[in-house]
């Protein structure tokens, strides 16, 4: 049974988005993991760590982890930052039907994580914001 | 299977009654911000028919719906249009997550959608 593990630290910046992004694209590929899978993991990383980024740290910064784990029936991703509390499941998800006028820009980001994903749990522990979200792969049965 | 492309290419061009902006790439928190100073660019130079052709556009994030949406919004304000060409189906899907294909004029082509904008400037 295929189980394989993948991480990386790097510092919490839009200029790293891309290396973080691009790590667990490459970590699936490597295992087969299908294309439709891969893009909607990577939405729901992308959009995970564009939070850390933009609102974790304040003017003087800090470092984003991700663990990538892929197993045959499934991948899961755990987003560690040591920034200011937040537990994203608490943000309201925005009225989807609402008119344009009445349509906020912005709030999207953990409502596409929860679309995309299985399952998505967070704690804070340790001084530290942990995020783990889990996709069951589609490309495989279990096993 | 090839890797997805980490950049966001924007061209602009001026076709028929529209203003074409065509996306290629990449649009995340990263990238965005490039196709947000086309469009307000366009928009403040007093472009109000824009065409947003998708069909190179691999990729986006709710940073990039953003930009669409708060380009749209600015164009509603003025009378303008901005309407959306050939989505990839996963580009759709996400359109569609977001409740974005409610507030958006999406045609299957280029043509169709600066059609519906010569329609819109005739009636």
């Amino acid at each position: 049974m295929t189980r394989a593990v993948r991480s990386l630290t790097l510092p919490a910046t839009l200029e790293h988005l891309e290396e973080l992004t691009g790590m667990v694209s490459e970590h699936l590929e490597a295992h087969g993991v299908s294309e439709k899978d891969l893009f909607e993991v990577d939405l729901a990383v992308d959009e995970a760590c564009t939070n850390v980024i933009k609102y974790a740290y304040g003017p003087r910064g800090g470092s984003v982890h991700l663990e990538c784990l892929v197993t045959d029936s499934e991948v899961c991703v755990c987003i560690t930052d040591s920034g200011r509390p937040f537990n994203p499941l608490e943000v309201e998800v925005p009225d989807l039907t609402a008119e344009l006028d009445d349509r906020p820009i912005g709030g999207l980001g953990v409502h596409l994580i929860r679309s995309l994903m299985n399952e998505v749990k967070y704690e804070y522990r340790d001084g530290r914001n942990v995020l783990c979200m889990t996709r069951t792969r589609t490309d495989r049965s279990c096993g | 299977m090839t890797i997805m492309s980490t950049v966001l290419e924007v061209t602009e061009r001026r076709q028929g009654p529209a203003d074409l902006l065509l996306l290629k790439g990449r649009m995340d928190a990263a990238t965005a911000p490039a196709a947000e100073e086309h469009l307000t660019r366009l928009i403040e130079g007093g472009s109000r028919n824009i065409v947003v052709d998708c069909s190179e556009l691999e990729y986006i994030s709710s940073a990039g719906l953003r930009v669409l949406l708060s380009a749209l919004k600015k164009l509603k304000q003025c009378g303008g249009h901005l309407t959306l060409a050939s989505l990839l189906p996963e580009i759709r899907k996400v359109f569609e997550i977001a409740g974005f294909h409610r507030l958006f004029a999406i045609f299957p082509g280029v043509s169709e959608a600066i059609d519906s904008t010569e329609r819109t400037q005739g009636s």
